[in-house]
């Protein structure tokens, strides 16, 4: 079997896709209007939410570059990834009960909408949309970009396809990504969802065991390894030091209820009483599929140091070259499957959010009403987005690395700064006012742009996240204070109080 | 004293403009010049820490402040999410105990990790240095409680039965078209 290494692994690749788009046919038969396009009805099981909120919740980035960054930093990274517990607690506690209760009351599609109905306030709605938006852009392209490279790469492994481009790769990727998403919606999108969390989640325990078998002391013989090199590598707080390390736990952790793909999952459930379940599932789920990135770091730091392996190109090569060395054929072929699973359910839902922003929210913010046959236009504007997100990813890879660096810093800390105080204070504070919502959602933004723009570089490694998240949830407080009390619509003043 | 809402975002904001003046405090002090570690002397793409209680540059105190804040800022959020007239003495117990687990957490892994820059060495705990496994698995079970909370306490304090039914009455009236002079 070992021979045929590349031939497993992309046969396994290609069944995911396969299966992908023939839950896109079957999702097209059950997507009737707008509603199922983007909310799925709101009548979904707790199993199905639960693996869409965690798959949605670990791109590809969990795959690739978590893998790579404890290869580079040691124990750094793994800050974002152990403060889940306190993050899907924030998530459900602060977000998931009010937010399904709005949808279901105002029968909201979309996080603009439930902003918009919470404030009652246009701006807030159409300021909202416009940072998804922005988001989503940046988010995508990267997706992109990393899915068409990994493709590549097993690709030209092989004979027949050994000079593939990479716009083939892009164009096989995205038909398979357009199909499923433009035919089933948000149907497709959290059915397959459910797939690529189990993938996810037994690819994460599996490789747990077998890179606990790379050294005969396992991963605390990994880790020894590294110490000796650096101790600092080992110790909690990795190479980057204490302040990023905790930086990157608050952005992750309390960031998350700022997430739009995750919240808006939040809004699908059949009954408000599932999250009983939904909570501790996506959250078991997540911890599973998390270990990839811990384990084969470790590894990889550790052979790498000993010098058992070669010396990586670049730190994100760190999860194919244990894949290519330490895995089983079939379970190499699981993983990289997983991976695809990782990048698509993360793609589909950004694809979702945005063209709920650009059909629905956007149109609502400026002129009060939604385009009419809202399910056509939903087609039409998802396959333009990922057009538009895929030339931004190619422009980028060819020509200006900048660009979606860019908007990739509207990425998850900017969700986080943007969204977390309109959301979390909006959702349990009845003196929360729209004013509050605007002033901080600008004052994120321009905060995070200019760090990134000006390429700012805080003592200690203090990450501008953290600094504009802590300064818009203050900035929101204060401003709510000041303001005059907000005089609330009657259904929400009683969700409010529940 | 019952922490009302009003009580509760004070108690938050005041968390709020702590952190917010520690960090300012950092970014005033200015970090030592491998406080976010240096290129590895051998091996292309990878990091060293280097000199861990040197690149502290003597804040370490002020970061672990940082954190205790941060925790504290979390635990108010989370009672937050929790509706005012449900949060009873038991409710408080409970977030009590959260908050101790995770300042226990959270302060056993600083004071070794820095015990451990200072000797050298330390003991360890299933085969890691203790602040290592500290941060492993206690940050993330010390989290974990609170999904353990939720689902104990969902009827209790989410989302009581009295609380579905209030709500499903609400849903029932905003799904009932309106009259026209109801309208009016």
């Amino acid at each position: 079997m070992e021979a045929y290494r590349v031939e497993v692994t992309l046969a396994f690749v290609a069944v995911y896709m396969v299966f992908c788009v023939v839950v896109g046919l079957w999702a097209m038969r059950r997507t009737q209007d707008a509603s199922d396009f983007f909310v799925a009805g709101r009548h979904l099981g707790p199993f199905v939410v639960a693996l869409a909120v965690f798959s949605s919740t670990l791109s590809g980035f969990g795959f690739v570059g978590g893998p790579g960054l404890v290869y580079s930093s040691g124990m750094s990274s793994l800050w974002m990834v152990i403060v889940a517990g306190f993050g899907y607690s924030i998530g459900f506690y602060l977000v998931a009960k009010r937010i399904r209760m709005v949808a279901g009351v105002r029968n909201a599609l979309s996080l603009p909408d439930v902003v918009a109905a919470r404030y009652n306030s246009e701006w807030a709605r159409g300021l909202t949309a416009v940072t998804i938006l922005l988001g989503v852009m940046g988010y995508l392209a990267t997706q992109i970009l990393a899915m068409a490279l990994v493709l590549q790469s097993l690709l030209s492994a092989t004979e027949t396809f050994a000079d593939v481009s990479l716009l083939t790769c892009v164009a096989w990727s995205l038909a398979v990504l357009v199909f499923y998403s433009v035919t089933g919606g948000i149907v497709a999108s959290v059915y397959t969802d459910v797939i690529q969390g189990a993938i996810m989640a037994g690819a994460g325990l599996l490789i747990l065991v077998a890179a606990s078998s790379v050294f005969d002391g396992g991963l605390p013989e990994a880790t020894s390894i590294i110490m000796a090199d650096d101790p600092e590598a080992g110790l909690p707080f990795g190479t980057l030091g204490m302040i990023t390390a905790l930086g990157w736990g608050f952005v992750f952790g309390i960031g998350l209820a700022g997430q739009p793909h995750l919240v808006t999952k939040m809004m699908m459930n059949r009954k408000i009483s599932d999250n009983r379940l939904i909570f501790p599932v996506s959250l078991i789920g997540y911890a599973l599929a998390a270990l990839l990135w811990f384990s084969i770091g470790i590894v990889m730091r550790a052979t790498g140091l000993d010098g058992s392996m070669p010396m990586l190109d670049a730190p994100d090569g760190a999860a194919p070259a244990f894949l290519a060395t330490f895995a089983h054929p079939l379970l190499a072929g699981v993983v990289f499957a997983a991976l695809f699973a990782a990048i698509m359910s993360t793609s589909d839902a950004f694809l979702n959010i945005g063209t709920a922003a650009v059909i629905h929210d956007i149109p609502n913010a400026l002129r009060g009403r939604s385009v009419e046959n809202e399910l056509f236009w939903a087609r039409v504007v998802t396959v333009l987005i990922t057009l538009v997100a895929a030339a931004f990813a190619l422009y980028s890879y060819y020509g200006n690395e900048r660009l979606v660096a860019l908007l990739g810093a509207f990425g998850w800390g900017t969700f986080a700064a943007a969204l977390v105080p309109v959301v979390v204070f909006g959702l349990n504070w009845k003196r929360a006012t729209a004013k509050a919502a605007v002033v901080a959602i600008v004052a994120s933004l321009l905060m995070n742009f200019a760090v990134e723009i000006f390429s700012i570089r805080l003592p200690f490694g203090i990450s501008g996240p953290f600094l504009a998240m802590t300064t818009s949830m203050s900035l929101f407080l204060i401003v709510s204070l000041i303001d005059r009390p907000p005089k609330l619509a009657e259904d929400i003043e009683r969700i409010l109080d529940l | 004293m019952a922490l009302t809402d009003v009580r509760l975002i004070h108690g938050i904001l005041a968390l709020l403009l702590a952190i917010l003046g520690v960090l300012i405090a950092l970014l005033i002090q200015g970090g030592p010049e491998a406080a976010t570690g240096a290129a590895h002397p051998q091996i292309p793409g990878m990091n060293v820490g280097g000199d861990g209680l040197a690149r502290l540059g003597g804040m370490g105190w002020l970061m672990a402040t940082l954190q205790t804040l941060v925790l504290l800022l979390i635990h108010a959020l989370l009672a937050l999410g929790v509706s005012e007239r449900h949060r009873t003495s038991v409710f408080w117990v409970l977030v009590a105990v959260g908050a101790a687990l995770s300042m226990a957490v959270w302060w056993g892994m600083y004071l070794s990790y820095v015990t451990y820059l200072a000797d050298g060495t330390g003991p360890l705990l299933f085969g890691y240095p203790v602040s290592t496994a500290l941060m492993l698995f206690g940050v993330f079970l010390a989290g974990s409680y609170f999904c353990g909370l939720y689902i104990w306490g969902f009827r209790r304090f989410i989302f009581p039965e009295e609380d579905e039914a209030a709500y499903e009455a609400l849903r029932a009236e905003a799904l009932t078209p309106r009259k026209p002079e109801q309208e009016a």
